[in-house]
C-alpha cells in the first residue's frame, strides 16, 4: 500500500520510480501515478472549490503540469507536491472568483511536508495518513477546529469568521493558534515520535 | 511545557498562520535569533498545517479528466521525440564517418569526402565486427539525393548522412524508416540545413534483435506520422 516502502519496491513502484518512467514517456507510469494521485487532488480541489468542474480543471492542469515540467518533485515528497499544487491551482481559481484569501493564500504557499520522502508521515498509507490527521483535528476544540477549517478550505478571513461568530477578531487569532499548535502536538503524539512529522 | 514555551508556540503558530501583529513578528525574530533551534519547530508547525491537506475524502476524479491527461501527455511526448531520440554531432566527424561508410562499403555518393586517417573513433566503430552498412541513393525527382547510414549494432547506436535532399515545408519531416520483414518500421526523423543532415541516433529498441533488409527515408506531411504515407526520397542500395 505504501509507495515509499523499501520492502515493497518489487511490487509497488515508488514515486520516484514512477517519476522516471513517466519522464521516458511511460504511459502506464502516469496511469499509476493517477490512480495514486488523483483522487487526493481532486477531492482537496473539490473540498476548497465547491465546484466539480473547476477541480476537474485544477486536477488535470497539475497532472499535465507533473508531465511536461523539468522540476523533479521526487526529491521530495510527491504527496507533498501535487497537493501543495492542488491549494495554489484551488486559491487561483478562488481568487478568478473575487473571494477574500488573504489567509488561505498564505497558507497555499506552505509544502505540506518539507521534510521529505523520509518523514514519518511519508512512510504510511494516504489512508492511514489521513485518519491520522483527522484523529489529531477531531482533539482539537470545536471552535479551533472550526476556524482551522473554515479558513483552509472555506476561504473565509479571520474578520469574516469573527462576524459570523460573533466575536473579537483576537478571538479568532487565537482560536487560529491555538488550534494550530494542538494539532501539531497531536499529530507527534499520535506519531509517537520525538518531534518529526 | 512551561508558560514561556506555550507562548513561542503560539507565536509559532501565528508566524505560520500569518497573523502575527508587527510587535509579536519582532518578539520572535529575537527569540529565533537566540534559539536557531526554533527554526526546525517553524518547520513542524507548517509541515502540520499543511497536513490539512489529506483531510477531504479522496474522490476519483469523472474519467474524462483522465482521457484529457493522457492525451495531452501523449502530443507532449510526440513532440519531444527528435530531441530525446537524435542527438547532432559535428559535422566534420560525421561526414567522415558517412563518407567512410560510402567508401568501405560501395564508394557511393559522399565520395567528394574523403576519410581522414585520424580520426580513430570512426575507424574503430567501422571495425566493429557487428556493424552494417547502407548506403542511402534519391529515387524519382530526388534522383541526386543521396546518403548512408552505419549501425553498430552492438552499441545500439547508428549515424545518418545525407546530401542534396530538398527542402521540406513547414509541417513536413523526413523520416528514417527499417525494412523488417516486408514492414517499415520507425527508426528517426531529421530535419535537413541545405539539403544535408548529419545525426548520431540511437537504435530504437524494437529493432535491437531485427534483421534489417533496407532503409526508406520518406518526406512525411506531419512529425508524428506512426507508418509512411509521404514520398519515398531515398531508399537503400544493395
Amino acid at each position: 500500500m505504501n509507495p515509499d516502502e523499501p520492502g515493497q519496491k518489487q511490487t509497488t513502484p515508488t514515486d520516484r520510480q514512477l517519476f522516471q518512467d513517466l519522464k521516458a514517456g511511460q504511459t502506464s507510469a502516469l496511469n499509476a501515478l493517477y490512480e495514486r494521485y488523483a483522487p487526493i487532488v481532486y477531492g482537496l480541489a473539490l473540498q476548497i472549490l465547491k465546484d466539480a468542474q473547476e477541480a476537474e480543471d485544477v486536477t488535470q492542469d497539475i497532472f499535465i503540469s507533473l508531465c511536461k515540467d523539468e522540476h523533479d518533485p521526487t526529491r521530495g515528497s510527491l504527496g507533498s507536491y501535487v497537493t501543495t499544487l492542488t491549494r495554489s491551482g484551488s486559491i487561483d481559481k478562488m481568487r478568478a472568483r473575487g473571494g477574500k484569501l488573504k489567509l488561505l493564500e498564505h497558507w497555499g504557499q506552505i509544502m505540506p511536508l518539507d521534510t521529505g520522502p523520509s518523514s514519518l508521515m511519508e512512510q504510511v498509507s494516504f489512508e492511514e495518513r489521513s485518519e491520522r490527521v483527522r484523529e489529531a483535528l477531531g482533539q482539537i476544540p470545536e471552535d479551533q477546529r472550526q476556524a482551522l477549517e473554515l479558513v483552509y478550505f472555506g476561504g473565509f478571513s479571520q474578520v469574516e469568521i469573527a462576524q459570523q461568530y460573533k466575536v473579537p477578531l483576537g478571538t479568532v487569532k487565537s482560536w487560529l493558534r491555538l488550534g494550530l499548535v494542538k494539532l501539531r502536538q497531536q499529530l507527534q503524539s499520535s506519531l509517537g515520535n520525538n518531534g518529526s512529522i | 511545557m512551561t508558560a514561556s514555551s506555550e507562548h513561542i508556540q503560539e507565536l509559532i503558530a501565528g508566524y505560520v498562520l500569518g497573523n502575527l501583529e508587527p510587535e509579536e513578528a519582532e518578539e520572535l525574530e529575537q527569540l529565533i535569533a537566540q534559539k536557531p533551534e526554533l527554526n526546525n519547530e517553524v518547520e513542524h508547525v507548517k509541515a502540520s498545517l499543511g497536513l490539512m491537506a489529506y483531510v477531504p475524502q479522496p474522490v476519483s476524479p469523472p474519467s474524462r479528466v483522465q482521457s484529457a491527461i493522457l492525451n495531452e501527455f501523449q502530443e507532449f511526448h510526440a513532440s519531444q521525440e527528435p530531441k530525446t531520440l537524435t542527438r547532432p554531432i559535428s559535422w566534420r566527424w560525421s561526414w567522415v564517418l558517412a563518407s567512410a561508410a560510402a567508401a568501405l562499403a560501395f564508394g557511393f555518393g559522399l565520395d567528394n569526402y574523403r576519410l581522414r586517417s585520424q580520426d580513430e573513433s570512426v575507424i574503430a566503430m567501422l571495425q566493429q565486427p557487428n556493424t552494417r552498412l547502407f548506403a542511402l541513393r534519391g529515387t524519382g525527382s530526388t534522383v541526386r539525393a543521396s546518403g548512408g547510414v552505419v549501425m553498430d549494432l552492438d552499441k545500439q547506436d547508428a549515424v545518418l548522412a545525407v546530401q542534396n535532399l530538398p527542402a521540406l515545408s513547414g509541417t513536413q519531416t523526413y523520416h528514417l524508416w527499417a525494412v523488417v520483414e516486408g514492414e517499415k518500421v520507425a527508426f528517426s526523423r531529421f530535419k535537413t540545413t541545405e539539403g544535408k543532415a548529419v545525426e548520431k541516433i540511437p537504435l530504437p529498441p524494437e529493432l535491437y534483435n531485427s534483421v534489417i533488409s533496407s532503409l526508406v527515408v520518406t518526406a512525411e506531411p506531419i512529425a508524428e506520422s506512426p507508418s509512411p504515407v509521404g514520398p519515398e526520397v531515398l531508399v537503400s542500395v544493395l
